[in-house]
């Protein structure tokens, strides 16, 4: 039966096999004993709710894999210690210390994904009480996955982000990684999900009630092979149309014909569905008709 | 070398150097005297960077990346006009011996930023248009009009003017007709709903593939290179096992053990002899 002090035993054992000694000849620390004593104390500290020791324990585990050449399990065991700290009296900053930690071991073994996901995870458990650190955990992740080239294949790293942005009302912050998406989905050829996120970032401006910026995205995401041939492209335009009428009930009625803009994020579906917000104002979205020549009919040259 | 292994490493070295930097002179603005000059140059360098980053965005060639960098771009110019310039109005007002002469000074320099920042490049140009590919540009992809030709009608029939007024069997038709038409209608819509869903799980699922596929091509190399490893590591191991388990060794060890015991024997006897 495991018990408190079984733990207590094989903390100091480990403890004691981590110090240089003359009598048992070690002149440098015995990582490869003393790492398992140190992860199944720390499971038995964490099942007795004993929080600090168990994070105590669970950080030295991650050192001594480190010094046993395998990044990736002491970024396991780094995680499992910021798993401790969150259910502990921990401070937020400690936490999304010990989250980058384990994402700096994992991005040491290589794998830009794990590490990436290591950062999101952090983000999502300091949100409730730190938003504005989990908005710089969320880029980290991005950051950490866009250097390693990997990601067209973060898509999800991508929608926590910017579900996060939009449940926290920062809408340039979502628009910018509604875009930076869009680009990273271009790299990876996956055009439903780059027109989708175009039309989500139009969809954010509008809702925000900026409709210089939503046609400024627009006419840039036009220029996107892929997104200017793309139904989405349709949708926008229609959208468009109904707010240069600046009629509200033209709005909704495209809103609701369109099923395009329901097949998006829930997070921005939810938002389309309550356009339009506020007045529409007369804004310079550009001329509704192409500019063809007119033909008058009179005119016979 | 990945870019994350360049990145710790290059961490490493300047940290274990970072103490033969020299010590940065923190140059003294005359902070207490003049803040809106501080923010202004501050200001000014903002918009110089904020200028090179337009340049460098206006020669990139992938259009998504442009979009996402034009979008920063305005993001930031957004923040200029909205924070940065409230801050200096009203720190137009602060200091010392600030004469009228001095107060219009700085409201023409705010005027100036103001100007500035809105004239950064953020890749606004004239408006494009969403087409259909193989569509030409200027058609919106609307329906197309139909023209019926009319032919071979007695132009006498079509004189009389009873010819054209509605009977009772034409109007009972018609509405049967439109009946039928609004029905038919909210069945096309229907089917519409369903089909635009389906073609979202539809292209949802191709991407996933497309995903997978880059993934299974990456398992693949590392399986190679796995196997490689695991058949040299064999090859290794076989000759180990055969200098360990030699004939020679093996003989030797039985010739070893039976001198041994024969000691053993020898030893046995006297002192059994002795007693």
């Amino acid at each position: 039966m495991t018990s408190l002090e079984d733990a207590d035993k094989l903390f100091k054992k480990a403890s004691k096999l981590c110090t240089p000694s003359l009598l048992h000849l070690r002149l440098s620390f015995d990582w490869e004993q003393a790492t398992p004593m140190f992860e199944r104390a720390a499971a038995i500290y964490r099942t007795k709710k004993n929080l600090d020791k168990a994070r105590q324990c669970y950080e030295k585990a991650a050192t001594g894999q480190d010094r046993q050449g395998s990044p990736w399990h002491a970024g396991k065991m780094m995680e499992k210690a910021a798993e401790v700290c969150k259910e502990g009296p921990g401070s937020q900053v400690e936490t999304a210390e010990l989250y980058r930690q384990a994402a700096k071991y994992y991005a040491e073994a290589g794998r830009a994904q794990t590490s990436g996901e290591s950062l999101c995870r952090g983000a999502k458990v300091v949100e409730d009480k730190d938003p504005a650190l989990a908005g710089k955990l969320y880029l980290e992740a991005i950051e950490a996955v866009e250097d390693d080239g990997k990601e067209g294949l973060s898509g999800d790293m991508y929608r926590q982000a910017i579900a996060f942005h939009i449940r926290a009302q920062q809408w340039s912050d979502a628009v910018l990684l509604l875009t930076r998406f869009a680009s990273a989905c271009d790299s990876a050829n996956l055009r439903s999900s780059q027109c989708r996120a175009y039309l989500s970032a139009v969809v954010v401006l509008l809702y925000a009630q900026d409709t210089l910026q939503a046609f400024n995205v627009y006419q840039d995401a036009l220029g996107v092979s892929n997104f200017s041939s793309s139904d989405e492209a349709f949708v926008a335009e229609a959208l468009f149309e109904a707010y240069r009428s600046q009629d509200a009930e033209e709005v909704k009625r495209v809103v609701k014909a369109k099923h395009v803009l329901s097949d998006l994020d829930n997070a921005v579906a939810r938002l389309a569905r309550q356009l339009p917000t506020g007045s529409i104002q007369m804004v310079q979205l550009g001329p509704s008709k192409i500019q063809t020549d007119d033909l008058d009919a009179d005119d016979l040259t | 070398m990945s870019v994350a292994d360049l990145l710790t490493r290059s961490d490493l070295v300047y940290k274990k150097y970072e103490k033969y930097l020299g010590e940065k002179e923190v140059k003294k603005d005359a902070k207490s005297m003049d803040p809106f000059m501080d923010e202004y140059t501050s200001l000014v360098e903002k918009i110089n960077e904020l200028n090179l980053k337009a340049e460098e965005t206006a020669n990139e060639k992938n259009r998504a990346l442009k979009a996402a960098l034009n979008a920063e771009l305005r993001r930031a110019k957004q923040m200029l006009l909205e924070q940065e310039l409230p801050k200096m109005e009203k720190l137009m007002r602060k200091g010392k011996n600030i004469t009228k002469e001095i107060i219009d000074d700085r409201t023409a320099k705010i005027a100036q930023l103001r100007e500035a920042i809105t004239t950064i490049a953020d890749g606004v140009h004239g408006t494009r248009k969403p087409m259909k590919i193989g569509a030409l540009p200027g058609t919106p992809g609307k329906g197309k009009n139909v023209d019926l030709a009319v032919t071979n009608m007695d132009q006498r029939q079509l004189d009389q003017p009873d010819y054209w007024k509605h009977t009772a069997e034409t109007s009972a038709f018609r509405q049967d007709w439109e009946v039928a038409k609004k029905r038919q209608d909210k069945a096309l819509d229907h089917i519409e709903k369903g089909l635009s869903t389906l073609k979202g799980i539809g292209e949802a699922m191709g991407e996933t593939l497309t995903q997978q596929g880059v993934i299974l091509d990456t398992i693949d190399e590392k399986v190679d290179q796995v196997t490689k490893e695991l058949r040299t590591n064999n090859l290794k191991l076989k000759g180990l096992l055969h200098k360990m388990r030699s004939s020679r060794n093996f003989c030797l060890d039985v010739t070893i053990i039976c001198i041994l015991l024969a000691l053993g024997l020898y030893i046995y006897e006297t002192v059994s002899g002795k007693a």
